[in-house]
């Protein structure tokens, strides 16, 4: 097993752990909202778990992404190293 | 590649603004409070979630009828990006429903069909990541995305037709103005992302295929 292959693992039971407290909660039945209304009342500070929240989640999503180029560029060296030996073997043998 | 420091930079300033719409320029909500905020990124990120699972769809369709490879990448990709708006939807739809219900989650059928629909996506990706680059996996995972993406339509019908505890189409007519001014915003900087990780995902796989032929081909010049 590969260490990529391990860290896809470690990532899938993250997920699937991140997700087993919240598939063993019970609900109490609640009729559904269909609009919502605003009010004028104001809870700055009550909300500042979603700042966190959300800055983890674009946190990792923009990480995700800047792995994702830079593992592009590498990829990209190594098409062009691998385009020129090519040319030159072609070369060679005619 | 020199678009993905644009890309990366206009997409997170992007966020960043709807971040401020949503925080600060939204109304509270009379009854959610602070947890309808979550609303703004939830939503569209259900959106981006369909959006990449149907491109997975188109994707393996195309690649099941002519068997090109880069058909294949990019419902790899297409895939990939739907899951990461999947996941973002799996984790703060629990933080509203806390709020608004009192628990995590809810068996109820707007959750749970979402949810075993990022579970079939989720056995495609598992099956690409580990089960190998033969063609073989590449029909089976095609095949899969096929039957997975009409599962769309019962995870959007889910609320009307079985009538259970989710929000139902605020969108359309439930919202004020000012609410519909932090949620289109928000859609527009989480497609910017949509895009940005489709762009780098899709070049990633393509470049790797170009990468394994041109090593194909230089072992058997070698060979000669």
């Amino acid at each position: 097993m590969t260490v990529k292959t391990m860290a896809r693992a470690a990532a899938v039971s993250l997920g699937l752990a991140l997700l087993a407290p919240a598939l063993a909660q019970d609900a109490p039945p609640e009729a559904a909202k269909t609009a919502f209304e605003k009010t004028e009342r104001l809870e700055n500070l009550r909300y500042r778990h979603l700042w966190i929240a959300y800055g983890t989640i674009w946190l990792v999503v923009f990480g995700f992404a800047f792995r994702t180029w830079q593992r592009s560029e590498r990829t990209a060296k190594e098409l062009d190293d691998l385009k020129s030996r090519l040319a030159d073997l072609e070369g060679r043998n005619g | 590649m020199k678009l993905f420091p644009v890309m990366a930079v206009v997409g997170a300033a992007a966020v960043a603004a709807a971040h401020y719409l949503t925080f600060i320029v939204a109304p509270m909500e009379r009854t959610m409070g602070a947890a309808q905020r979550i609303f703004y990124f939830h939503v569209p990120s259900a959106w981006l979630c369909y959006l990449g699972f149907i491109l997975g769809f188109v994707g393996s369709i195309v690649y099941l009828y002519n068997r090109k490879a880069k058909a294949d990448a990019f419902a790899l990709a297409a895939v990939e990006v739907g899951l990461c708006f999947g996941l973002i939807v799996l984790l703060t739809g629990p933080l509203w429903a806390r709020a608004a219900w009192g628990v995590w989650w809810k068996w109820e059928p707007r959750l749970t069909s979402m949810a075993l629909l990022f579970l079939i996506f989720a056995a495609y990706w598992v099956l690409r990541s580990f089960g190998g680059r033969g063609e073989g996996v590449r029909r089976f995972a095609a095949v899969l995305a096929v039957f997975g993406a009409p599962n769309i339509l019962f995870v959007h019908v889910a609320v009307k037709k079985w009538r259970g505890d989710h929000p139902d189409m605020v969108v359309s007519n439930g919202l004020t103005s000012d609410m519909r001014l932090a949620l289109y915003p928000s859609l527009l900087a989480l497609l910017i992302v949509f895009f940005l990780l489709l762009h780098l995902r899709y070049r990633a796989h393509r470049d790797a295929l170009t990468v394994q032929a041109i090593r194909r081909r230089l072992a058997r010049l070698r060979g000669i």
